[in-house]
């Protein structure tokens, strides 16, 4: 099932959750810290899966949703990187 | 500047006690409601627990009276049971409830029923498979699921809930429960009366630790001795595994590791609140434990309230069903109502019942109150006598000075029905006196009571 992400407020059209430009956020967020490619790449990985699992259950999230999810779950894996992913603006 | 315009004037998100009464109490008044469903229309109770599971244990408590009947002359040697048939039975019963023809009654009553998981998009705005509905007023009803406790290896066997252990084709042969509150007791009770061989891990002292220490110890004694049930209270699960098709559970237990193998394990240590609904999106400030609530239960966006499960309180569907009539006073009218925790009634239906309402005597010292008690057990009364039924008791908590009930406790037969005078007592400030002072019939259950607030 696919799932969408509408921007916050829902005052544009949703689009179809693309795993690919998340991945793409969170592995320029752990580079930021300085992260190695390699782990980079893995904890990127790691955390576009766990979000893909949250979503199994729901047709339309939006992109807030999927930033707050996505940084919980790089709190665990690199902190540091969390917190600048979540200050970042802008995402999807 | 003209006001916005919603799709509907009231959206109700669960259609359980939390929701459902809400929703047809706020549509008789004229104003445009939708009701969000993700599963069976009812919720849990009326679908995968209180009700199906009272089904079941009425019918293991028939079961068990038959077979210990031939004290009484009645021929029990042959009582046996279908399980097949036990489970179509309580299929019948919740096809009888909310759930069963739910949609034309809302419809009848000008409910829009929407099924679907509901997720908040913006403050007046869910989506629920991609159709955006809006709202003036939201009501969050979406209820708890039954908690995975942090226990290793529990994600790689499987568990039985307590609504997945009541579509078993057949009783366990053996059974470990996780958790010895109520609901964990009736199961043990469910399946032990068919046969099944049940231990009871509780991490507290006591079985029922939310209830006074004599409510555990006795619901101890009889499941031990009635049914066989092992209790391990002060017991932590640290360790569950596959063991070929059976299960092994490892736990501590003063200070020392055991283990049993078991067919089955059964997960009733607690609910955790249905909260991942998109709640920031909508300003709703929440914890693990669940929606932040002022007293007129309005959330951190005013025109968002929340009742039942989701709370976090007290897990109880007439609580959610007070908790919603209140929701649906507050979005109707503009003098607004709180809820009221005081008077409510508990209850654990295992045999015999015990039922408590009211504050523990535990609730009393920790708030430092002056308190009298008193305990009658129930073999005093004749209606003991004439059933031959001892095991119980009635404990009556009131305050020292005022004679006020403060609380209560019955253990007996039928105590989910004795217990609400007591309710009705607290719920009046009535004290002991007014209830030993008022007339009970010879031979009834509820002369326990009489005699006990008398003892006062």
């Amino acid at each position: 099932m696919n799932s969408y992400v509408v921007k916050s407020g829902g005052m544009h059209e949703s689009e179809i959750f693309d795993p690919l430009k998340l991945h793409g956020s969170l592995m320029a967020a752990c580079l930021a810290v300085r992260a190695l490619e390699g782990e980079a790449h893995m904890v990127a990985q790691k955390i576009t899966e766990k979000v893909m699992d949250w979503l199994e259950t729901k047709t339309e999230v939006t992109s807030e949703d999927v930033r707050r999810v996505a940084a919980l779950n790089l709190q665990t894996y690199q902190p540091e990187a969390a917190y600048i992913y979540e200050t970042y603006k802008t995402m999807l | 500047m003209a006001k916005k315009i919603f799709d509907y004037d009231v959206l109700v998100i669960g259609s359980g006690a939390g929701g459902s009464i809400a929703a047809t109490a706020i549509a008789r008044q004229g104003k445009r409601v939708a009701l969000i469903e993700m599963n069976a229309l009812g919720g849990d109770s009326a679908n995968f627990g209180d009700v199906p599971a009272g089904a079941m244990i009425n019918i293991a408590r028939i079961y068990s009276e038959a077979k210990g009947a031939g004290k009484f002359g009645i021929r029990s040697n042959t009582i046996g049971y279908n399980y097949p048939t036990i489970k179509a039975w309580k299929e019948k019963v919740v096809s009888k409830t909310s759930s069963g023809g739910g949609k034309r009654y809302y419809q009848s009553v000008g409910v829009t029923v929407i099924p679907g998981l509901a997720h908040f998009i913006s403050p007046h705005e869910v989506s629920v498979n991609r159709r955006h509905i809006s709202a003036e007023y939201i009501l969050v009803a979406s209820g708890a699921e039954w908690a995975m406790p942090k226990i290793s290896g529990i994600d790689k066997v499987e568990f039985l809930t307590p609504a997945s252990a009541l579509e078993l084709i057949r009783p366990p042969k053996s059974l470990f429960v996780i958790g010895g509150g109520a609901v964990g007791l009736e199961f043990a009770r469910l399946f032990s009366a068919f046969g099944t061989k049940v231990y009871v891990g509780e991490i507290a002292p006591r079985l029922l630790p939310r209830e006074d220490e004599e409510a555990g110890k006795l619901a101890a004694k009889i499941l031990s001795e009635q049914y066989g049930v092992t209790s391990l209270t002060e017991t932590r699960v640290t360790r569950v595994s596959k063991e070929a098709v059976a299960k092994r559970v490892t736990f501590l237990r003063g200070r020392e590791e055991h283990s049993v193998k078991v067919e089955a394990i059964l997960l009733a240590a607690g609910k955790t609140p249905r909260v991942d609904i998109g709640l920031e999106n909508a300003g709703v400030q929440y914890s693990p434990r669940g929606i932040e609530v002022n007293e007129h239960l309005q959330t951190s966006s005013k025109h968002i309230f929340a009742a039942g499960d989701v709370l976090g309180g007290f897990g109880l569907t007439h609580v959610a069903l007070m908790e919603s009539r209140v929701v649906a006073h507050n979005i109707l009218h503009k003098n607004k109502v709180s809820p009221s925790y005081h008077s409510i009634p508990r209850i654990t239906y295992i045999n015999p019942e015990i039922a408590s309402v009211g504050m523990s005597e535990d609730d009393l010292i920790k708030r430092d109150l002056n308190y009298k008690k008193s305990i009658v057990p129930l073999g005093i009364i004749g209606r003991s006598i004439i059933t031959d039924t001892h095991e119980g008791f009635v404990k009556v908590l009131a305050d020292k000075k005022s004679g006020r009930i403060l609380g209560a406790t019955v253990a007996a037969p039928s105590a989910g029905e004795i217990i609400h005078e007591l309710t009705l007592a607290i719920q009046h400030n009535l004290t002991a006196s007014d209830v030993a002072n008022t007339m009970h019939a010879f031979p009834s259950w509820s002369e326990a009571v009489r005699i006990a607030c008398a003892k006062i």
